[in-house]
């Protein structure tokens, strides 16, 4: 409609002619076609079903214009139009279940919250959570991670009273002794801290790890439990806790901006003060 | 290793539990019996633990590769700081026992070494390169000790300080160095 014919019209429906004819000009604009962005994601990949196969870094070109901002988005394009063999874990795609931890760029952190480096001379390298038995692709094999965090009995313990009590009342708790969880209560259990400290990568058998330490540490500081001794006595050996050697690999990566460096510090230093031997009696009373 | 099970057994059986425990972990790595304290392990910790030796066994008998882990892992100010710790640690620890004895041994005395060295007549950047080679490692090892001390009280754990006081120590300690070497 030309202009003189739109200016004849009743204010309303002036109003509304003009809305549709700005909306468009605007979308002829849009489909203007940009110049594709493409950037690589070189790829562990390693295949158990195939026989012989070695672990070898494969290559992927994505366009950048047409995926999501996160390096999940583009390995999720990837599998679904390029490659549909790349497996990997994931699932919330916002950085609450933990499944998506992987090795991306050198550093440990969750697929669905690391932003794709713009960068588009240097290809992204993604690996699995280091120094972890392979699944398949980046897929590690984490049960020796959960039987470990099995192992401190992550639960509330309490000493007075039956199994038949459980329930009548609720465990008081003061906001200052509630306070003492946050900081600990957030971890999301993806491993990102553990694989990335040495000390984790040599003695992975012997040794918690902080994402498991920083647990224990949760449950021995919670006001509420009573078998605060007993979870310092369990930890009375050379490996289980004094393997920490201070790196600080865990704090600089978590991709939840935790510190597991300074659990383990407070551990030690709890360690240093409660009474083992009281603690020896209870436990093996 | 046996003389020490047969020593242990009068002490009674978490003991000899350990030590046999402690034989089998030499031989694969599982952690299992010898740190758990046996006796006082509940029904979960039993679980985790096969579950752990079930996990062993599982890996090794599918031969899964493990994920690289030294060669891809971005080098962090945390980690090399850490490694630097070590490394001069472990560098002192083997040089200083190591040129005492063989300074005991070796006729002469300490200046009469150092006389020889003059006379070699080196390139003094040389001797200079060995200076601060000698200086760095006491100085470094010495101030990210207090650092690490700071951290057995659980001071500055959080992550700005510990990238603060990393710079911190490094500087300083090059600063010593250079301090040591020009100065004395």
């Amino acid at each position: 409609m030309s202009t003189p014919t739109v200016m004849k019209l009743g204010p309303v429906r002036r109003s509304l002619v003009q809305l549709m004819q700005t909306r468009c000009a605007q979308t002829s604009a849009a489909t203007a076609p940009e110049p594709a962005r493409m950037k690589k994601f070189a790829v562990y990949r390693w295949d158990p079903e195939k026989p012989g196969d070695k672990p070898k870094m494969q290559t992927y070109e994505v366009d950048l214009n047409t995926c999501g901002p996160m390096v999940l988005d583009a390995l999720i394009k990837i599998k679904n139009e390029m490659d549909p063999t790349l497996t990997f874990r994931r699932s919330c795609r916002e950085g609450i279940c933990g499944s998506c931890s992987m090795n991306i760029g050198g550093s440990n952190t969750l697929a669905c919250l690391c932003k794709i480096d713009d960068n588009l001379g240097k290809a992204t390298k993604i690996y699995p959570l280091p120094h972890m038995y392979v699944i398949k692709d980046l897929v590690p094999d984490m049960s020796n991670f959960y039987a470990q965090y099995r192992s401190i009995e992550p639960y509330l313990k309490k000493k007075d009273g039956s199994d038949k009590n459980i329930g009548d009342k609720q465990y008081l708790q003061t906001t200052g002794d509630r306070a003492k969880l946050d900081g600990l209560y957030e971890c999301i259990l993806c491993a990102c801290c553990s694989t990335s400290c040495p000390s984790y990568w040599w003695n992975s058998d012997k040794y918690l790890g902080p994402a498991v330490l920083m647990q224990a540490y949760r449950w021995m500081v919670d006001s509420r439990d009573d078998y605060t001794s007993e979870r310092l006595f369990q930890m009375e050996d050379r490996f289980s806790v004094y393997r920490c050697h201070t790196i600080m690999n865990c704090t600089k990566t978590c991709p939840k901006g935790l510190n597991p460096g300074l659990a383990i510090g407070e551990i030690k230093k709890m360690l240093a003060k409660y009474n083992s031997k009281e603690a020896k009696q209870l436990a093996q009373a | 290793m046996a003389a020490m099970i047969r020593a242990s057994f009068g002490k009674g059986s978490a003991l000899l539990t350990n030590n046999a425990a402690l034989l089998s972990s030499r031989l694969q790595p599982v952690v299992v019996t010898q740190l758990s304290h046996t006796s006082t392990r509940s029904q979960t910790g039993d679980i985790a633990y096969k579950e752990m030796e079930e996990f062993w066994e599982k890996n090794r008998r599918l031969n899964r590769p493990l994920s690289p882990h030294l060669r891809i892992y971005n080098p962090e100010l945390t980690s090399m700081l850490s490694l630097c710790h070590r490394a001069t640690g472990i560098a002192m620890a083997v040089t200083v026992p190591f040129v005492a004895a063989t300074l005991l041994g070796l006729p002469g005395d300490f200046s009469s070494y150092i006389e020889y060295i003059k006379d070699l007549h080196l390139n003094p950047a040389i001797l200079t390169a060995a200076k601060y080679v000698l200086a760095f490692p006491i100085c470094y090892h010495y101030i990210n000790g207090i650092r690490h001390l700071a951290w057995d009280w659980a001071i500055g754990f959080d992550l700005k300080t510990t990238y603060q006081s990393g710079y911190f120590v490094m500087a300083l300690a090059l600063l010593v160095t250079a301090g040591f070497v020009h100065l004395l």
